[in-house]
């Protein structure tokens, strides 16, 4: 079930009612059931009990990780072991065997095989909804008891719903063990606060707003040009371009919306995964905008271990030794191959393709490097250019760059292929028809000159309501309201979305016109 | 904490009040079913002594106007598009809650034209949308749709939100909702057909299992209410496949006592003439209906003696929908009349107000002495017919003037607001405009410019220009 | 070692790396008050602190470490 339906409504306020019924001791027990219930919803059979088995061997495996175990290290080795390859096997054995079977053709050998590309298929059938989240989730926890931050969680149920918690098995965000456990089974009281409540159907309200009322829209246009970029090259690349970054990120963060809200109205809260991305400065700091979870799982299990590893220091004492502390400012070579092992991860967590591993992946790590590389000529550049840097003007610039070197990548990622990118923006560049702004065209895009009127007006009120947040919560700015104020704003938005949401069939009049029957 | 409770249901009470609002605005007004069953709705309790069931074939036919001012019987055209006998049964359910009818009289060509059993989204939208929120609704649903597709089509606003950019004035008015309309939606228009002849069919070809089942509900429904069925076909080019179908239905009906009339076979009794009395293969013209309607008040008050309501209290809206068909007809006549003087003669409709303007240009050219005569007998006033404007209520002349200069002029009751004006322009240009409620109306200022304009209707049923330096030709806007 | 000489060493690890000889730390110092001192730059400034002050820092300190006054605290306890 879709988050955006009226069953999910109906479930949620149906595991909502029960919750703040039962004592506070059950609570835990009634959301393990719900995020159950919800799993085996959106999944086969075979794909629910493949998740129960995984949650169960990783659970009795997490047992022999406590402080006071011996051989912890071959038991986490092992963990990690079974954890990643149930996530290669999953998801990317398709990757591998392409790259298998490219590899062949290198030396003129075909390696495919009927029994191969059964495999693939069955392992692509059979991955278990969500795999790409939850293996984070409990990779995380394994490593972080291999370091001694915690002790494992001795009772199965309260492992499991910390990994199959309903709200995080949508698209996130990926939570952290010592975060979650008092939230979920721990001292945080979920007594039935009806502010609290309100706040969360709120959130979630705006949530569905962006994604119905203006993701839904961005998708339309974009996917016109997407599929025949050849017909729409030139100033339509761009324009898709652009427009997928403000899909993408209004469905994503609209979802994180509704998920946050819908938890925060159980009383747990859960992390940001997004902080106005598009107010960041340069691409680096975008990335502690965007995704904000997934960035400090890699951050926390890939980056810093990889510099604290052998090969890194080895750099670093060798640099040292040749170039002192000095060098580090210039050319800070260990950060730069860490960054490089995470983000080609980031870009292969998002899809077994060189599109993703390229657009959302080794291209951004070029971006950031680059960005560090050139920070001190750009300093040069705009004392001597006498740029000031502190005004509104210079901000603006600098998100608009930001915006452009992110939307280029991202744009990877909406592509079917690596090939397919690079063809798009060869198109990009063989024509030059700015007109297409003003002559109509785009209004034969799918979106008419009203749906894009509407699209643009949703822009904006989210655009005011980001400014309005950089100063105060919206919400709490709302609490101080009048009631019938936030009455009206309320039926306002929510007539705005049931209305203007692009959702459903697409009907009018003409359909109806009686002709013969 | 009573105040959150408070607040609470007050935000309940809005979010239902949105949604009712919204579904009533953006439902598609539809006179192939939503409508007639919400102004059935509307009828008073106990009042309808007839209902007529089943597709376009009963309420593009049976003109409840001609039945009323001919006989007195108050009927209701209770159907839907190609509606299926499952929307027929659950209609049939809703109907029998607030009407004790002295009989339904049930079409059942639907299994014979386009049979299905599950129905196109915007035909099965028609059929149901119309419904009250109630366990009827959720089952005529269920009947109409398939399983996976039952979720999507319960939400209204899935498939009507997006009528957003085509909203009218009359999504909001929703003016033929009302307790006057009793859901006949007649077919205009000529179209010669061959008279078909399927009185030798005794073949019979059987329908689908859903849809006998359903016959069978509903023949069961009426005899558990002790309400008489009559199950018939209207007259239409038939064809002999289909007459099979319909000999298969009425052996069913036969079987459980209920009777049957085919009025394919009765085509001289009615007195129908296929080149004149047909709009299309499957509907009769106006001319078509009122000769069929009239046939069938006969049969039903001469068969079931179905009683003459005529000066009731209750029965007043009859009075009404009766007055309604016949300005219908006549501005049909009205603006298919292409001689000014057969023209000139309607003009007398006790509810029209004829705006009648004479282009200044006259002087050059004078009407013909005849054409005054029949202007005159007409009841257009003196500077109506030379250089001027008159106005008219119901054939008598109410206003005119003279004058080649800007005038305006105003008309108010409760349904109507009328101004007519001439105004010059800069560029010495005469404009004629009439302004009915807040539409405009521009007359051509050459030649004689006529609106009418029907106040029982509330609508401009014509607007012509007839051209006096040719023949009196006239040209419609 | 005392905690004024660990500070004023640490200080100077600071300076250093972030290239600013104004930068003062205090207890409650945290990667929020020193300009430039983001995840990029994190590890490198703890092993320079580790190589300046001979100690090593194990992963789950590195994560758990609030403030800059945990850390002198960290080299107290371990610096011989």
């Amino acid at each position: 079930m879709s988050v955006i339906s009226l069953q999910f409504v109906l479930f949620f306020l149906g595991i909502l009612i029960v919750y703040y019924l039962l004592p506070q001791k059950l609570q835990w027990i009634w959301l393990l059931l719900a995020s159950g219930l919800f799993y085996c919803v959106n999944a086969t059979w075979i794909q629910s009990l493949i998740f129960v088995a995984y949650l169960m061997i990783n659970w009795i495996l997490s047992q022999f990780l406590h402080p006071e175990r011996q051989h912890r290290k071959g038991v986490y080795t092992g963990v990690l072991i079974f954890d990643i390859l149930v996530l290669m096997v999953f998801k990317y054995s398709r990757f591998f065997y392409q790259i298998f079977c490219g590899i062949g053709l290198v030396f003129g050998q075909v390696w495919n095989s009927e029994g191969a590309d059964l495999f693939v298929n069955q392992t692509e059938t059979l991955a278990p909804a969500r795999i790409s989240y939850f293996a984070l989730i409990v990779i995380g926890y394994m490593t972080d008891l291999y370091w001694g931050k915690y002790v494992p969680q001795k009772n199965i149920g309260k492992f499991a719903l910390f990994a199959s918690y309903f709200p995080q098995m949508t698209s996130g965000p990926i939570v952290k063990y010592d975060e979650m456990q008092n939230r979920l089974f721990g001292e945080v009281k979920h007594e039935f606060d009806y502010n609290r409540v309100i706040r969360g159907l709120q959130r979630a309200l705006w949530g569905i707003f962006k994604k119905l009322v203006i993701s839904e829209r961005c998708a339309i246009v974009v996917n016109t040009i997407y599929t025949y970029y050849q017909a729409y090259n030139g100033c339509y690349i761009f324009l898709a371009a652009g427009l997928f970054a403000i899909q993408l990120y209004t469905d994503f963060s609209g979802l994180m919306d509704i998920v946050l809200g819908v938890s925060e109205a159980l009383g747990i809260e859960l992390p940001e995964n997004f902080n106005t991305p598009f107010y960041s400065v340069g691409i680096a700091e975008f990335w502690r905008r965007w995704h904000i979870t997934l960035g400090g799982w890699l951050r926390d299990y890939v980056f810093y271990p990889v510099l604290r590893g052998k090969l890194c220091r080895d750099l670093r004492k060798f640099f040292k030794k040749k170039f002192g502390r000095q060098y580090e400012q210039k050319f800070d070579l260990p950060t730069y191959v860490g960054l490089f092992a995470s983000w080609f991860l980031i870009g292969l967590w998002h899809g077994g393709g060189w599109n993703y591993i390229f657009g959302v992946g080794l291209y951004m790590w070029l971006m950031i490097v680059l960005s560090e590389l050139c920070q001190p000529m750009f300093k040069k550049l705009n004392t001597a250019l006498r740029i000031k840097t502190e005004c509104f003007s210079w901000k603006l610039f600098q998100r608009a760059r930001t915006f452009c070197i992110f939307a280029f990548g991202l744009s990877f990622f909406r592509a079917a292929s690596l090939k397919e990118g690079f063809d798009m923006w060869r198109e990009a560049f063989v024509t030059f028809n700015p007109w297409i702004f003003l002559d109509q065209s785009i209004f034969n895009l799918g979106l008419d000159r009203r749906e894009w009127q509407i699209f643009l007006v949703g822009l904006l009120v989210l655009l005011i309501v980001s400014m309005l947040q950089q100063k105060a919560q919206v919400r709490d700015l709302l609490v101080k309201q009048n009631f019938l104020f936030r009455l009206g704003l309320f039926a306002a938005l929510f007539i705005v979305v049931i209305v203007l949401g692009y959702y459903g069939t697409d009907f009018n009049a003409a359909d109806f016109i009686y002709g013969r029957f | 904490m009573m105040k959150k409770w408070i607040k609470f249901i007050i935000l309940l009470i809005t979010t239902g009040i949105i949604l009712f609002l919204c579904e009533r605005v953006l439902l598609l007004k539809s006179e192939d079913g939503i409508e007639q069953i919400e102004s059935f709705y509307l009828q008073k309790e106990n009042t309808v002594d007839v209902i007529f069931m089943g597709n376009s074939h009963t309420y593009c036919n049976i003109n409840t106007g001609v039945l009323w001012d001919e006989y007195g019987i108050a009927g209701f055209n209770l159907g839907g598009a190609e509606q299926p006998y499952w929307n027929t049964y659950y209609y049939m359910k809703e109907a029998l809650k607030t009407q004790k009818p002295q009989l339904i009289m049930l079409e059942i060509s639907a299994v014979g034209i386009n049979p299905t059993d599950y129905q196109p989204d915007n035909w099965l939208i028609c059929n149901t949308y119309g419904m009250k929120w109630n366990a009827n609704k959720i089952a005529a649903l269920k009947a109409s749709v398939f399983e996976d597709y039952f979720e999507r089509m319960v939400i209204p606003m899935n498939s009507i939100h997006s009528r957003y950019d085509e909203l009218t004035r009359e999504d909001f008015t929703d003016p033929n909702r009302s307790i006057t309309n009793k859901g006949f939606d007649p077919r205009e228009g000529v179209r010669a057909f061959d008279r078909p002849d399927v009185s030798g069919v005794t073949e019979t070809t059987a329908i689908s299992a859903k849809s006998e089942k359903y016959l069978l509900k509903i023949i069961e429904l009426t005899k558990a209410e002790g309400i008489p069925l009559v199950i018939f076909t209207a007259p239409y080019v038939v064809k002999e496949d289909s007459q099979k179908v319909y000999n298969y239905v009425f052996e069913i009906a036969k079987a459980s006592q209920i009777p049957v009339v085919d009025f394919n076979q009765q085509y001289d009794e009615i007195g129908l003439d296929f080149n004149v009395d047909m709009a299309d293969d499957l509907h009769l013209n106006r001319a078509g209906n009122a000769k069929f309607s009239k046939y069938l008040g006969h049969y039903l008050t001469e068969q079931y003696g179905i009683p003459d309501r005529r000066g009731m209290e209750a029965y007043v809206s009859w009075d009404e929908d009766a007055l309604n068909q016949r300005q219908d007809n006549a501005a049909y006549a009205l603006r298919t009349t292409s001689d000014f003087g057969e023209y000139l003669k309607q003009l007398a409709n006790e509810q029209y107000m004829s705006f009648v303007f004479t282009g200044y240009n006259m002087d050059d050219v004078a009407i013909d002495a005849q054409i005054v005569e029949m202007m005159q007998a007409a009841g257009i006033g003196a500077s109506g017919i030379m250089n001027g404007q008159s106005i008219l209520l119901g054939g008598k002349d109410i206003w005119d003037y003279t004058d080649l200069e800007e005038f305006e002029w105003a008309f108010e009751d409760q349904k109507s607001h009328l101004v007519c004006s001439r105004e010059i322009s800069e560029h010495k240009d005469r404009l004629l405009k009439v302004f009915v409620g807040d539409t405009r109306y521009d007359l051509k200022n050459e030649g004689i410019s006529i609106l009418v304009y029907d106040r029982q209707l509330d609508r401009v049923v014509d607007v012509v220009n007839v051209d006096t330096q040719n023949q009196y030709q006239m040209t419609r806007q | 070692m005392s905690r004024e000489e660990i500070i004023e060493r640490v200080t100077n690890v600071f300076r250093d790396v972030f290239n600013d000889d104004t930068l003062i730390l205090t207890d409650e110092t945290t990667a929020a008050d020193v300009p430039g001192w983001d995840s990029l730059r994190h590890i490198t400034l703890m092993e320079e602190v580790e190589d300046e002050m001979d100690i090593h820092f194990s992963m789950l300190e590195i994560n758990q470490m609030k403030n800059v006054g945990e850390m002198f605290d960290i080299i107290q306890a371990r610096a011989k």
